[in-house]
């Protein structure tokens, strides 16, 4: 067809163009995210930016990306499935998943399914870990994840197209495009991933049956800029997902899940001298379809809708102090099958403080205060410092109160739910060291969390229902070690993680289920020219699975290898393929559902 | 290199993690002798896979998890729902793994899985030479519920027999099979008859809501119904029953309502006495009573117990399993006829009935 021949040539065109001009208009362009707070006040936290190199060379779901490269555990019930975080031994409801500075864990059970979005749809994926209520709401305990696009004016026309292809017939597509102009800026994002997902498991006689998904994601963002001082961005995430429930050792499934969500959320910026405001408008949905037999339509259904207003306002009172303002809105509102269909309005208002006291110290504050008629809600608060007490060496320090407030499931479940619920919350403090050296960074954590009014859903006579009954201590420690070194055409990049984490109910001794004391990731890339090799490792310590300790899933040491090799054709080719569970090890993440043996994957990147 | 040291042994390290733990499910070695005594079914946890089998012998010696220490760590599979004893063979119906194991009751020794024709399984009962397995289908569907009939001989579904919504436990008289229907996913308030000889629905009897228990006793079936539970939604709440049936007519007798809003279940008749449970309480009254017991025989939140996950009167003792928060280990306490405690024990994961061997 010549209109598409037409519009190809045209893409390379301008992709050339850009490519050329790449190194002076580099310096000029800025990439955009509307999540300002991840930047401007995290200072005295430990944040962790997973690059595009990253991303793109490790699976497209979210658990893959953070199980190998972060300190964060998860119960994933096999490749594709639901998958539930537990970041410094909280729960899966203690993670917070911020898209574009908009919590989007579930309204129905508190939770992000982390196999519920594509990494490929976003270039900046950042782990901030410990407490974010003040800031991000409702389960940013543990930490939270970011998830943001970003938008740059100015920028030239530039396609990326990706496609893989792996064992048990995996398969990934992703398409982004870039364009912008001097007042403009468009970034989309297309992501299809599929697998058949019938791998054998490893020491069983048994095909992982019924386990093949599909998903499709759209991510967009849209930026004018009106004048100087006015621009109105757009960001939209759109997900759909069909996945059937795979079997287990013991258990042989027909069952299946949909998901549907979208995120959308219009932004007006304004900038002007010391002022910036922001006023958000944002709609979220989110829905779900459980067939307990995929053959039949017979299923279980919950849906909720989102409003959210939101104006921000900060304001840089000099050099050295910058306020933030945050007051918003949102209403929820919930149906399904199990709840009774109900609505939930939030009022919150949020105050933050930063100060740099002189070149060495800073510190930030903040408080925020919730207000609804569905439960009661305490003060939050969060007070953090930074000391860069030498070149190589910064200590920091932060402690916050911060909530997981009931969900729709725990309020309205039909006759379980507790409307007389309160919020989880927790009181936690957290010392980190940072270390660099040239091309080394390393970060040791150490920290503590005592959570009260734990949401628990424990037997009430003949029922089940929920109540705040738990009460947890957690501590632990966290490293961090970054490495990159260039020599001529030689580059090492060494980045490692580990994590020690004692979890238990207080007056206990044991370690709360699905908790691993110990966790570890480790993975280093050696380029030379346009190719690069690379080698990542995961050791998941044992986990116990009942909470009297009494059975546990073995600790396990996995690693994936890969080759990857730069064409320079149009703005750039690489090619690349993985070995995945390299060593053939035969391990489980949750009891009874062994994970594939060695497999392999490869990949196509161009850019036009 | 320095670093390289560093991480070097971080990989050291975690090796030594691992090969820490990989001893941890070494069994001790399985007695394989279980005549006389009592079987206990650890349902185990939903999606847990890890369904299990006690046992007591007279001696009071306790053995855990039998099926698989015997059967060289084969798994039982997830959500054991019922045991049928039959001939010297033991019939171990496992709900969410949709199959039967059938077992040498007296050794444990593994004789055959029966897994097609299954669908959901949860009792089974034996006439006229074969077993007769209640299966739900699919829970979703209201539909699809079925007997399985059982060749004996061969291990294998030989036909099935469709019934009403959420068939539960099951009983044989005189080559009759009496169905309880619980109603699944939902609540049901009949009793199917199925004749053995031809394997048809004879008739269907009315009878209080949610039949949580059946027992025969003096030619006659007694059928506790829990009521509706107030979170029910479709139907309104409703009080426990006991209705009386008799075996040769196939007719209600006797319709005993409790007053106001109790939900019974544990059902057992031993030596002319009747006994149930509601809540943590436990009752006895004669068989023959025409009112229910104003007080219960005794309760068992002294213990720190939540509820009765199983239930059993046997040669003078009761037996109570706790399921305690429902993931770790459950315990028996054994009491004697008057209600006082004599003896605990741990068990598997979730007790959730007794059988005597």
């Amino acid at each position: 067809m010549t209109l598409k021949k037409l519009v190809i040539v045209g893409f390379l065109l301008a992709c050339q163009y850009v490519a050329a001009q790449r190194d002076t208009l580099m310096q000029l362009r800025e990439v955009v995210i509307t999540d300002t707070q991840l930047r401007a006040f995290s200072a005295s936290q430990s944040t962790q930016q997973l690059n595009d190199s990253v991303i793109k060379r490790n699976p497209a779901s979210l658990t893959s990306l953070l199980n190998y490269n972060t300190v964060i555990y998860f119960k994933e019930n096999g490749p594709g499935m639901v998958s539930s975080p537990s970041f410094r031994g909280t729960t899966a409801q203690q993670t917070a998943v911020i898209w574009n500075g908009i919590n989007i864990n579930s309204q129905l059970n508190g939770l992000t399914d982390f196999n519920t979005l594509s990494t490929r749809d976003f270039k900046d994926i950042t782990v901030r870990a410990g407490g974010g209520s003040v800031i991000y709401g409702s389960s940013a305990i543990g930490g939270s994840i970011h998830l943001n696009t970003g938008l740059t004016f100015g920028q030239a026309f530039c396609n990326e197209l990706r496609t893989e292809y792996g064992s048990f017939d995996t398969k990934s597509i992703n398409y982004k495009a870039g364009a912008g102009a001097e007042n403009t800026a468009v970034q989309v994002s297309i992501s299809h991933n599929s697998s058949d997902n019938d791998f054998e498991f490893p020491g069983y006689n048994i095909i992982n049956e019924n386990g093949q998904y599909h998903n499709t994601s759209l991510n967009a963002g849209v930026a004018y800029r009106f004048n100087g001082y006015n621009t109105l961005r757009f960001y939209s995430y759109a997900f759909s997902a069909k996945r059937h429930f795979s079997r287990t050792v013991t258990v042989p499934s027909k069952s299946m899940y949909r998901d549907i969500n979208t995120r959308n959320l219009l932004e007006w910026l304004y900038d002007r001298g010391r002022f910036t405001s922001k006023v958000k408008v944002a709609y979220l949905t989110e829905q779900y379809k459980y067939y307990e037999d995929f053959r039949q339509d017979i299923y279980d259904e919950g849906e909720v809708k989102t409003w959210l207003i939101r104006y921000d306002l900060s304001y840089r009172a000099g050099e050295a102090i910058t306020m933030n303002i945050i007051t918003d809105f949102t209403k929820n509102s919930g149906s399904g099958s199990d709840i009774m269909q109900q609505k939930r309005q939030i009022g919150s208002a949020t105050l933050l403080l930063k100060h740099r006291i002189n070149s060495k110290l800073n510190y930030e504050a903040g408080l925020r205060r919730e207000v609804t008629d569905a439960y009661d809600s305490p003060l939050l608060f969060s007070a953090g410092a930074v000391y860069d007490a030498f070149s190589f060496y910064t200590l920091k320090l932060n402690a916050s109160r911060n909530f997981r407030i009931p969900t729709f499931n725990d309020l309205y479940w039909q006759g379980s739910g507790n409307p007389d619920l309160n919020p989880e919350t927790s009181i936690q403090a957290e010392i980190g060291n940072h270390f660099h050296f040239g091309g080394l960074n390393i970060a040791m954590t150490g920290y503590y969390i005592k959570l009260r009014d734990m949401l628990r859903w424990v037997p009430r006579g003949n029922q089940w229902g929920p109540e705040n009954v738990g009460r947890v201590s957690t501590y632990g420690l966290e490293g961090l070690l970054n490495w990159q070194k260039q020599l001529g055409r030689h580059r090492f990049d060494v980045a490692a993680t580990y994590a020690y984490t004692i979890s238990r109910e207080d007056g206990k001794s044991e370690q709360l289920i699905y908790v691993p004391m110990h966790k570890a990731t480790a993975s280093a890339s050696y380029s030379y020219g346009n190719t690069t090799l690379y080698y990542r490792h995961l050791f998941n310590g044992e986990v116990y699975t009942t909470s009297d300790n009494t059975a546990s899933v073995d600790s396990y040491n996995v690693s994936s290898a890969g080759a990857e090799y730069h064409i320079n054709i149009l703005a750039g080719i690489d090619i690349g393929a993985q070995v995945l569970n390299l060593w053939d090890e035969a391990y489980e993440n949750v009891a009874f559902r062994p994970l594939p043996g060695r497999h392999y994957n490869m990949y196509l990147n161009f850019k036009f | 290199m320095k670093l390289n040291k560093l991480l070097l042994t971080a990989f050291a390290l975690s090796v030594l993690f691992t090969s820490c733990s990989d001893d941890d499910n070494a069994l001790p070695a399985p007695s394989g002798a279980y005549e006389g005594g009592m079987l206990i079914l650890n349902q185990g946890g939903f999606n847990a896979g890890n369904a299990s089998v006690s046992f007591m012998g007279n001696n009071a010696a306790v053995e855990n998890n039998i099926f698989s220490s015997v059967n060289s760590g084969m798994l039982l599979g997830d959500t054991a729902q019922d045991i049928g004893l039959e001939g010297d063979r033991a019939y171990i119906v496992v709900n969410n793994s949709h199959k039967i194991e059938v077992v040498n009751r007296y050794t444990f020794r593994h004789i055959a899985t029966i897994q097609t024709g299954l669908s959901n399984p949860r009792y089974i009962a034996f006439a006229n030479g074969r077993g007769y397995v209640t299966n739900w289908g699919n829970g979703s569907s209201t539909t699809d519920d079925y007997i399985a009939v059982v060749d004996l001989a061969s291990n294998s579904v030989v036909s099935s027999i469709p019934v009403a919504e959420g068939p539960e436990r099951i009983l044989a008289y005189n080559n009759k099979l009496y169905v309880a229907h619980k109603g699944g996913w939902g609540y049901g308030n009949s009793i199917t008859v199925i004749n053995a000889a031809n394997n048809t629905v004879a008739t269907s009897i009315t009878v209080g809501y949610v039949p949580e228990g059946m027992e025969i006793a003096d030619g006659k079936l007694y059928v506790l119904g829990g009521g509706v539970p107030s979170w029910a939604g479709t139907l309104p709440e409703s009080t426990g029953s006991l209705y009386i049936i008799s075996l040769g007519s196939d007719t209600v007798v006797s319709t005993m309502v409790f007053s106001g809003m109790l939900h019974p279940n544990n059902l057992d008749i031993e030596q002319g006495s009747l006994y149930y449970t509601a809540g943590s309480d436990v009752y006895k009254m004669d068989v023959a009573a025409t009112s229910f017991p104003s007080s219960a025989l005794f309760n068992i939140t002294q213990q720190g117990v939540y509820g009765v996950s199983a239930f059993a009167v046997r040669n003078s003792r009761i037996y109570i399993g706790d399921a305690a928060d429902y993931s770790s280990n459950g315990k028996v306490y054994v009491h004697n006829l008057t209600g006082a405690p004599e003896t605990s024990f741990t068990v598997g994961v979730v007790p959730a009935g007794f059988y005597f061997n």
